[in-house]
Parts: structure tokens; C-alpha cells; sequence
């Protein structure tokens, strides 16, 4: 159960997230618990000493990553939900991000997506670098590195959906799979998303 | 003093921009029509409640999904053609097939979406169900086939009953 000391802590991580980070995910609260789900966010982060009040939030302001983090460990705590729940979170986050919608030019091929890519981190957060580092079409699959962005093993989770989700706009493919090849949490210089389709 | 400046500008764009995506997005929710947004790979990115509902699939389900799923594949292969050629297409009239439902027929409205360079980046689709209106019409043609028939019947008695009449006087002089 988290602690007031733990998110103090988590409070601390450095760097910032743009509002929609906060604002899809509460959507998605919205849309499986509905209002009552909300309610009983806000309250367990006023619990954990952060008052926030969510019709303030503006997408396109930055936020402390920490909130982010912090918000996403609550959810998963107050709802006991797995991390399957929290990577379709982050799937979820792709489908109604209005930062997506800004960036449809982007998605004409799978190819020219995966060169944007990391344009789009840099809208997303103000810290961390996403590199895309392998396209390879005829053995279908592709690579993404994340660097300089040690938060908390929770978003690794997140991200992969939110990836698998954007991939998904650019492949027609029933089957796309991803698996996070090397973690900084697990020791590694940086954190390595593999993802593969039929 | 001149970071401020700077600073209250940004805040200032932030809001107008906060702003903007309110009104985009109450418009969009707020349509009554069933629209949507698709890639020029073909795949749905955006979809409002009604298009939504008009599917029958779930809104988690629909973002992500191909086009030609939802349509016959070479009205849709031809629709998207004509889009990308002419811009915008009006009131088309082609099959959609909801989910787990028989196909419907509807009008189909499209705009290709340019970015600042020119170069298409996808096109807004939005249907109209004929449903309605093609069971009225049929319903329509039903009474009129029957008010013919109806009309041939007693127009055809009636010249029959003259017919008679002018039959009765004639051997009704004869007789005189």
C-alpha cells in the first residue's frame, strides 16, 4: 500500500510530462470505473498529501513526471488492477491523445512514423530521448531506445502500450507483439522496446 | 524581464490552445452525424460517439481498425481514390456493415486533410443512414402500386358501367 513517505519520493523524480499524460489516463479511469473511479483517485492522491484538481489540468501545460507516475501507482493500487490493465492504459492513452491528432501527418507509412517517432516523445516530455533505432520490414519487426529516462518500472509497462498503440496505426497487422528487450531497471544503460508482426 | 515576456506569451498561446481542443472536441462529440477519422493507410485514428454507435463496435475496438473492414472493399478502395483525387466527395451511397449486423445503406461524405506542405495525411468520413428514408420509400412505392391497381380496377368498372348503360338505352330504343 503506498505510503505518504513513497510519494513524497516518487514527487521528487525528476523532469515534466505535458498534461495529456495525466488527462488520457484519467479518461481511461473514466471510461471502465466511470465518475465514481475518479472520485476515488482524486481522493486517494489527496490522501497521499496531492490535491489536484483534475478539471484544471491543461493538456498542453507541463506537469512533474512524478504526479504521473504517482497517478498511475494509485490506479493500479485503488482498482487492483495487473499490468496488463496498465499497458492497456497506455494503449487507451494513443486513442484519445489530442497530441496523436496533431501528429497525424506523421502516420502515411510505417517507415516515415518510425523516423517521427522521436519528435513525438519530445512533445510528450521534456527530459529523456527516444531513438529509433531498427526498421527492418522483411523480418518485420522494429526497435525503439530509450534513453536518459529512469522513472519507475510502472511506466515501462505503460509505455509499451502506448508504443503497441501507435504501431497499430501504421501496421496492418492482426498480430503485433512487443517485448522490452533491456530495462534500466534491470540494470541496463537504457531501456529497448523490440516490437515484431506477422 | 524579457524571459517573462516570453514566458507570458507561451501561457498565453497554452491557454488559446487549451481552448481551441475544447472546441474541437465538444464539436466532434456533439455531432449527431457519425464521423471519423481515418490514416491514409487506411486505418480509423479518431471517431466520434455516433460513429461510434453506428458501428456497434466498442470505442476501444473501433480506434485502430481498418476501413475496408466496415465497407464492401472495392466501394471503399474507390471511394478512398476519388477522395485523394478530388479533395472532397459528396453523398455517395454505399453498403456499411456494423458489427454483427446485416449491411446498411448509406450516404458517405469524405474530405482528404492536407498538412501545411500540401501532402494528404488522411480524410474525414461521415455517413448518413438511408435506412429510414429507403423503408419510407419503399413503404412509399407499396401504396402507390396499390392505388394503381386500385385506380385500374374502378377506372375499368366504371367504363364497364357505361358500356352496359349505352347497351341498356340501345335495346331499350330497339324495343320502343
Amino acid at each position: 500500500m503506498l505510503t505518504k513517505q513513497e510519494a513524497e519520493k516518487i514527487m521528487k523524480i525528476k523532469g515534466n510530462v505535458r498534461g495529456e499524460g495525466l488527462l488520457t489516463d484519467l479518461e481511461y479511469v473514466r471510461y471502465r470505473k466511470g465518475e465514481k473511479g475518479v472520485k476515488m483517485l482524486k481522493e486517494k492522491l489527496e490522501e497521499l498529501g496531492w490535491l489536484l484538481k483534475f478539471e484544471d489540468i491543461r493538456s498542453m501545460e507541463w506537469y512533474p513526471i512524478g504526479l504521473d507516475v504517482l497517478k498511475i501507482l494509485v490506479i493500479k493500487e485503488i482498482f487492483n488492477w495487473a499490468d496488463k490493465d496498465i499497458f492497456e492504459m497506455g494503449a487507451f492513452s494513443a486513442r484519445v491523445s489530442f497530441l496523436m491528432r496533431m501528429l497525424m501527418k506523421y502516420f502515411v507509412s510505417p517507415k516515415k512514423s518510425f523516423k517521427e517517432s522521436p519528435k513525438y516523445w519530445q512533445k510528450n516530455f521534456d527530459f529523456g530521448e527516444l531513438e529509433a533505432h531498427e526498421f527492418n520490414e522483411k523480418e518485420k519487426y522494429m526497435v525503439f531506445r530509450l534513453r536518459n529516462f529512469k522513472t519507475h518500472p510502472i511506466c515501462c509497462i505503460n509505455h509499451a502500450g502506448y508504443f503497441v498503440q501507435m504501431i497499430k496505426y501504421v501496421l496492418k497487422s492482426e498480430k503485433i507483439t512487443i517485448e522490452e528487450t533491456k530495462c534500466v531497471f534491470r540494470g541496463d544503460p537504457y531501456t529497448e522496446y523490440t516490437i515484431k508482426w506477422v | 524581464m524579457v524571459i517573462d515576456e516570453k514566458d507570458k506569451k507561451i501561457s498565453l498561446l497554452l491557454e488559446d490552445l487549451a481552448a481551441l481542443e475544447t472546441y474541437i472536441s465538444d464539436i466532434f462529440t456533439f455531432s449527431p452525424l457519425p464521423l471519423c477519422f481515418i490514416s491514409p493507410l487506411g486505418v480509423i485514428l479518431e471517431s466520434n460517439p455516433a460513429f461510434v454507435k453506428i458501428s456497434r463496435f466498442s470505442f476501444d475496438e473501433i480506434i485502430g481498425k481498418a476501413i475496408e473492414e466496415l465497407f464492401n472493399k472495392k466501394e471503399i478502395e474507390e471511394l478512398v481514390n476519388d477522395t485523394l483525387e478530388k479533395g472532397t466527395i459528396g453523398g455517395r451511397e454505399m453498403l456499411f456493415s456494423p458489427k454483427g449486423r446485416k449491411e446498411i445503406l448509406v450516404q458517405v461524405f469524405t474530405k482528404a486533410r492536407k498538412e501545411e506542405k500540401g501532402e494528404i495525411v488522411g480524410y474525414f468520413i461521415s455517413l448518413f443512414d438511408l435506412t429510414k428514408i429507403k423503408k419510407t420509400e419503399n413503404e412509399l412505392r407499396e401504396r402507390v402500386e396499390e392505388l394503381e391497381k386500385f385506380h385500374k380496377l374502378t377506372v375499368g368498372r366504371e367504363l364497364k358501367m357505361v358500356e352496359l348503360k349505352e347497351k341498356i338505352k340501345e335495346l331499350e330504343t330497339k324495343n320502343n
